[in-house]
């Protein structure tokens, strides 16, 4: 990601008026120092609207929905816009219908920012708003839900698995049982099943099938003989009947002529005459008119004398009836009998009969007598059919059992061996999967601790405080407990820090987070967070955040904290990396305005440099500088200043007070680079003379008893050149833009500056 | 950003087909539903017979 070049706001927050804050060139820290009320939260700001779509610091006042808040008074949210431009590209954030809008969408920018009202947040938090702050780094919510899924998989097949060994059980006790109902042949249960399942059922069930059809043969015949005899019996009735009808017919022709028979034939017909010709003029036989009238009467009254014959001749017709039927009766019986005989025979005789199964000596007899007497012999015998029929029946539904219960058996028990199988290497998967996920959060949360314990030790060494643990409460979902090492014991941190201490703490805590995500692409944003910082450990941890600030894309740390202004005036800090801007204070007409964006020294050096150069501008600023430079050696040699009142002193109060004994031991030795071996190489500068000159001209101006306000209406112009010139050389060889002022002592025989680019002698003032 | 889910899910089927417990293909074929959350039951189960049989034919 390309370097920073410009910010612009545009009517966001207070920034009443349009406001740019240009970044210079190859300087990754950004340090805005502010009095309270100069705008310093509303650059915050306008980096939380580009990357996150909020405006944070309105957030937690009570002020609910804060959008309508985000726009400077009197102007609309329309009206806001913030634009960053970067060396290869830019980014615009807008409000469109209450959201916030970022195009190119593609270049927003990554953004963290922590404000001092949040410091605390994450230490004080409960552990499960602890556990929601950094919930991105470790959240594996959907491997835990792969995970629970296992777990139900595995849960649900041990079921599966108990029921399939209670089914094989149950498969073993009946084939037990049915064995033992056996009578236990054969050596065991398992055996003796397998051999009789594996035996031919068609057997039985031809065996089954023929004794059906014997029996059925036998009990077809059963009926025969009394039906046979019944028929024989009607036969006999009816030819009775009919003799008897003969007699009664022959007795009634006695009484009538012989003829009577034709006479009353032709009787009948001349009254089925007269019913179609009542009245006649004639007999239809002879035609003779005489006794015509009453004819129809005299043939009724002729034919009444031969109705008894009449009689017996009709009873002789049914009784040749009945002959007839009996006879055809008997012939049908006799059919069916002879062919039940033959059936019954030839199931018996044709079939090859199991040994158990006996069968009647003899044919069946063709006589009905003889078939009774046969059949009432062998009733008996043909009841054992029916138990050998029960008995194959029996046998064959054994077998299918036997067949049925092996294949279960078969069956359950290849289930609950596949079962056996794959239950463990699920188990174990869930065992790997578990184990994994708990090293990678453990792994995540360590490296963490880890972070902010190095990040911690940086600002308080050797205080032992350095040991901080995050753990997730096994018991809780989501909870996250923080300790740390406190006299040697495990505790909460937020129960024995000093306040001091937690919001290092909670910077620390803040810092390692934020650069677990791409740092090289995330602009940190730490908007007054050292204001309760004490001044032993700001310097540290100034320190800390400058080379922190160079793991992120860029780093812009707001302060109101006076010293560190000073410092980095001064040049007491690192400030190769540092672009130092003070904003002035904030008024409703101007809005955000900078006063200046670089040290001072470098600011002499501008000065110094320009053509021509402000004469007055150049002689108050190496005033002011050189005071600052004369306040450092004095402290650092303990030279006898007089107390004043807020510390205010002059030149003429520190320059006489460092002795010439001091003066002439003064040098330096400048690293000016390694040699081919790759030794380093230093110059020796004497700080005699450059000190002696400023001397000089401070006594020859008197300048002993002015401060630097007023020392530029003192300098002639050749002098005021002179002495910024000095001033600068005096700067250039004490000091180091990035690496400061040398400050340290452990060599025991200089002061150095970090990496000893500068080394300052004697140790100690000569006596 | 790679989310701790997907880092996590292919650390674990590294590890499952490490352990002889996945074929490769069906490790990798299953990262993105172990990822998310949506593996399934039937999804192990498959899983795990596959690598198993496969063991077997070895």
């Amino acid at each position: 990601m390309s370097a920073l070049k410009q910010l612009k706001i545009d009517h966001l927050r207070g920034s009443v008026v349009p406001f740019s804050l240009a970044f210079e060139k190859g300087k990754k820290l950004t340090v805005v120092y502010g009095e309270n009320g100069a705008g310093k939260s509303t650059i915050c700001d306008a980096f939380d609207f580009l990357g996150k779509g909020t405006v944070g610091s309105l957030e937690n006042r009570g002020l609910g929905k804060t959008s309508r808040f985000w726009c400077s008074l009197g102007k609309k949210s329309s009206d806001v816009a913030v634009q960053l431009e970067t060396l290869s590209s830019s980014c615009r954030a807008v409000i469109q219908r209450s959201n916030v809008v970022v195009t190119p969408p593609e270049n927003r920018p990554g953004v963290e920012v922590l404000r001092r009202k949040q410091i605390l947040a994450l230490i004080e938090a409960t552990p499960s708003n602890r556990y929601e702050s950094i919930r991105r780094f470790i959240d594996v919510s959907g491997i835990e839900a792969s995970e629970e899924t296992l777990k139900g998989l595995i849960r649900d097949l041990n079921r599966g698995r108990d029921i399939a060994a209670a089914r094989v059980q149950e498969n073993i006790d009946e084939l037990r049982r049915t064995w033992e109902t056996a009578g236990s042949p054969g050596k065991a249960p398992f055996s003796w099943a397998t051999a009789e399942a594996a035996r031919d059922a068609k057997t039985l069930e031809t065996e089954i099938s023929n004794l059906v059809a014997l029996q059925d043969a036998y009990k077809r015949m059963t009926a025969h003989p009394d039906q046979l005899i019944s028929a024989e019996e009607s036969l006999k009735d009816a030819q009775n009947f009919d003799a008897a009808a003969i007699n009664s017919v022959e007795e009634c022709a006695k009484d009538v002529a012989k003829d009577a028979r034709e006479t009353v034939g032709l009787l009948e017909a001349a009254q089925d005459y007269l019913a179609k010709n009542p009245s006649p003029f004639v007999c239809p036989l002879c035609e003779s008119r005489e006794k015509a009238a009453d004819l129809a009467r005299r043939v009724e009254e002729r034919l009444s004398k031969f109705s008894s014959l009449q009689a017996a001749l009709k009873l002789k017709t049914a009784a040749e009836e009945s002959i007839r039927t009996a006879i055809s009766k008997i012939e049908a019986c006799r059919a069916s009998f002879e062919t039940d005989v033959l059936g019954f025979e030839k199931w018996r005789s044709e079939n090859i009969w199991p040994k158990d199964i006996s069968l009647p000596d003899t044919p069946a007899p063709q006589s009905a007598l003889e078939l009774k007497a046969w059949l009432s012999k062998n009733d008996e015998l043909a009841k054992t059919w029916k138990v050998a029929e029960t008995e194959r029946y029996d046998k064959k539904q054994t077998i299918t059992n036997l067949a049925k219960g092996l294949e279960n058996w078969r069956s359950n028990s290849e289930t609950l061996e596949a079962l056996d199988r794959l239950i463990p290497r699920l188990t174990k998967a869930l065992e790997l999967l578990g184990e994994e996920r708990r090293k990678f959060t453990d792994s995540v949360l360590t490296n963490i601790a880890n972070e902010v314990g190095r990040l911690y030790e940086a600002v308080h060494p050797g205080e032992g405080l350095d040991k901080i643990s995050l753990q997730l409460d096994p018991n809780k979902r989501a909870s996250l407990e923080i300790e740390a090492n406190f006299c040697g014991q495990c505790a909460p941190p937020q129960a024995y820090f000093s306040d001091s201490h937690l919001d290092t703490l909670g910077l620390c805590v803040f810092l390692a987070l934020a650069a677990l995500d791409q740092p090289e692409n995330t602009i940190l944003v730490l908007d007054d967070v050292l204001a309760s910082v004490d001044e032993p450990h700001v310097d540290r941890l100034i320190e800390m955040l400058y080379s922190e600030a160079l793991r992120f894309r860029h780093c812009i740390i707001t302060t109101h904290y006076g010293p560190w202004k000073h410092k980095l005036r001064w040049g007491w800090l690192k400030s190769g990396e540092c672009q130092f801007v003070e904003l002035a204070k904030w008024t409703n007409l101007s809005g955000l305005a900078v006063i200046r964006t670089i040290p001072d020294v470098e600011r002499l050096r501008t000065l110094l440099a320009e053509t021509p150069p402000d004469l007055q501008l150049v002689s108050s600023k190496a005033g002011y500088i050189l005071e600052a430079a004369l306040n450092f050696l004095t402290l650092l040699y303990e030279c006898a200043v007089p107390r004043k009142h807020e510390d205010r002193y002059t030149i003429g109060d520190l320059l006489p007070v460092m002795s010439k004994k001091l003066r002439e031991a003064m040098r330096v030795d400048v690293l000016t680079g390694k040699d081919e071996t790759g030794a380093p190489q230093r110059k020796t500068v004497i700080l005699t003379p450059i000190l002696n000159e400023l001397i000089r001209i401070a006594e020859a101006r008197n300048l002993f008893g002015c401060h630097f306000k007023v020392i530029s209406f003192e300098h002639l112009d050749r002098e005021a050149l002179a002495f910024g010139r000095k001033v600068l050389e005096l700067m250039e060889t004490l000091t180091d833009p990035d690496a400061g002022w040398p400050k340290n002592d452990k060599s025991g025989e200089y002061w150095a500056t970090s990496g000893e680019t500068r080394r300052l002698y004697p140790l100690r003032k000569p006596s | 950003m790679e989310t701790p889910s997907r880092r996590l899910a292919e650390k674990i089927m590294q590890r499952l087909i490490g352990e002889g417990l996945l074929t490769d293909r069906q490790g990798k074929k299953l990262i993105p539903k172990l990822e998310s959350g949506k593996i399934s039951q039937e999804d192990w189960r498959l899983a795990l017979e596959l690598s198993d049989s496969k063991e077997g034919q070895v």
